[in-house]
């Protein structure tokens, strides 16, 4: 490292010293010294680096004025003259962590290197923890001493400008960020040693974490299938010929709504599904393999459903997003709401 | 949600899950019958599958056409 390093560092108001809940509202104020952990933390930067201010705001002032709190610290901060932002650590304090994140964001936002700390619980990992960097610490100010010292160690890996290695390697919370990295031994090594060590009852560090879904309430049963609007849904990309309304064959952004208002079926070659990760010749040849209209109207003309809506639903899921997915869905089932409907039939391959 | 990755529609809460007969690429389509026969043995099977809608459920719960009976 050529120079030490300067760092603004955000703490709230009761860290800043300023006072407790009965201060949350306190508006943005600027000290040219470390304040609190900060003197601390300058300790554990020793030689490498220096504090060169500090920014300080209410925690309830910035989540009531995040834009006018943010504009405001961020030109206290760039007045600084900081090379890096460190904000925190937050441990388990939800608002607090929140303006840590939206801070080191902002910041980041301005081209410059920013992190923070707090607790896995706080809400403002999964909030920033795709953004910006967020070490990960206690859940409260017990940890203070490791917190400091992960940020000081880390504030000078960042300021070093050098490429930062995976997340269990450096110690943030995964970005979500995924590498390609050329690696001596090829997958199916990789896999089987995997496989052996799984079997030995040995640790193993998966390449591919699966994601962790959140539980979905069950909705409660259709009261009367027989008189209820019925949507068909598919995820499987079937969209009139052409795809239109360009359609993604993967990593969606989008939903669509085509009329089947009195089709008894889809007529064949008119429809095609943009789906790039399963085979979709079977559908293409008949798309009731993929959206059962014939069968739908089959069921209604018996009596068994109320009747259908007036479109069928379509996205592509493959290779999907999952913040996105749940967006579509949320939109999906408002707009088949707004029309009363109380029953779905998604097809999804 | 009629699918034939059942472990998938699990993992990401999906609730009423009816396993498909048929290939997971066209989950509603059967390519060993007659174009004929296909629309009859679609039928039954959504027949089937709307049952799951009538039920409570208190999580991701799987059904099959054999569970049902048709």
């Amino acid at each position: 490292m050529d120079k030490p390093i300067k760092i603004v560092h955000y703490l709230n108001q009761f860290f800043g010293g300023i006072g407790g809940e009965e201060k949350a509202d306190a508006p943005p104020e600027y000290r040219s010294a470390p304040v609190g952990p900060g003197i601390a933390l300058a300790r554990q930067l020793g030689e490498r680096g220096s504090i060169v201010g500090t920014i300080i705001c209410g925690d309830n002032y910035f989540i009531e004025n995040e834009q006018d709190a943010l504009a405001q610290l961020l030109d206290m901060a760039t007045d600084s003259g900081a090379d890096l932002l460190v904000a925190g650590p937050a441990f388990n304090s939800g608002r607090y962590g929140t303006a840590c994140g939206a801070l080191a964001q902002a910041w980041r936002g301005e081209g410059k290197p920013g992190l923070t700390a707090m607790n896995v619980n706080n809400p403002g990992v999964e909030l920033y923890r795709n953004d910006v960097y967020i070490l990960p610490t206690g859940d409260t100010v017990v940890s203070m001493n490791q917190a400091l010292s992960d940020l000081a160690n880390f504030a000078v890996k960042l300021a070093e400008g050098r490429e930062m290695g995976p997340a269990h390697e450096e110690g943030y919370f995964p970005t979500g960020l995924r590498k390609n990295l050329r690696v001596p031994q090829g997958a199916a090594e990789r896999a089987v040693d995997m496989l052996v060590s799984k079997l030995a009852g040995k640790s193993f560090q998966s390449e591919l974490p699966v994601p962790d879904f959140s539980n979905v309430d069950p909705a409660p049963p259709a009261s009367n299938l027989a008189s209820a609007k019925v949507a068909l849904v598919t995820e499987s990309g079937l969209v009139p010929f052409g795809n239109p309304d360009k359609l993604e064959t993967w990593n969606a952004s989008k939903w669509l709504k085509y009329s089947i208002s009195g089709l008894e079926a889809l007529p064949q070659g008119q429809y095609e599904a943009w789906h790039g990760g399963c085979d979709t010749t079977g559908t293409n040849a008949d798309p009731h393999r993929a959206v059962p209209l014939d069968a739908a109207r089959a069921l209604e003309r018996a009596g068994i459903i109320g009747g259908l809506c007036d479109h069928y639903y379509v996205t592509t899921g493959n290779m999907a997003n999952i913040k996105v997915m749940e967006r579509i869905g949320r939109e999906m089932a408002q707009d088949m709401k707004a029309q009363g409907v109380e029953a779905v039939i998604l097809t999804a391959t | 949600m009629i699918t034939a990755l059942i472990s998938i529609a699990e993992r990401v809460g999906a609730n009423r899950i009816f396993k498909a007969e048929g290939r997971f690429h066209h989950p509603l389509g059967n390519l060993d019958f007659t174009p004929e026969a296909e629309v009859a043995w679609r039928t039954d099977f959504l027949r089937s599958a709307v049952q799951m809608l009538t039920r409570p459920v208190s999580g991701p719960t799987v059904e099959t056409v054999a569970r049902t009976g048709v």
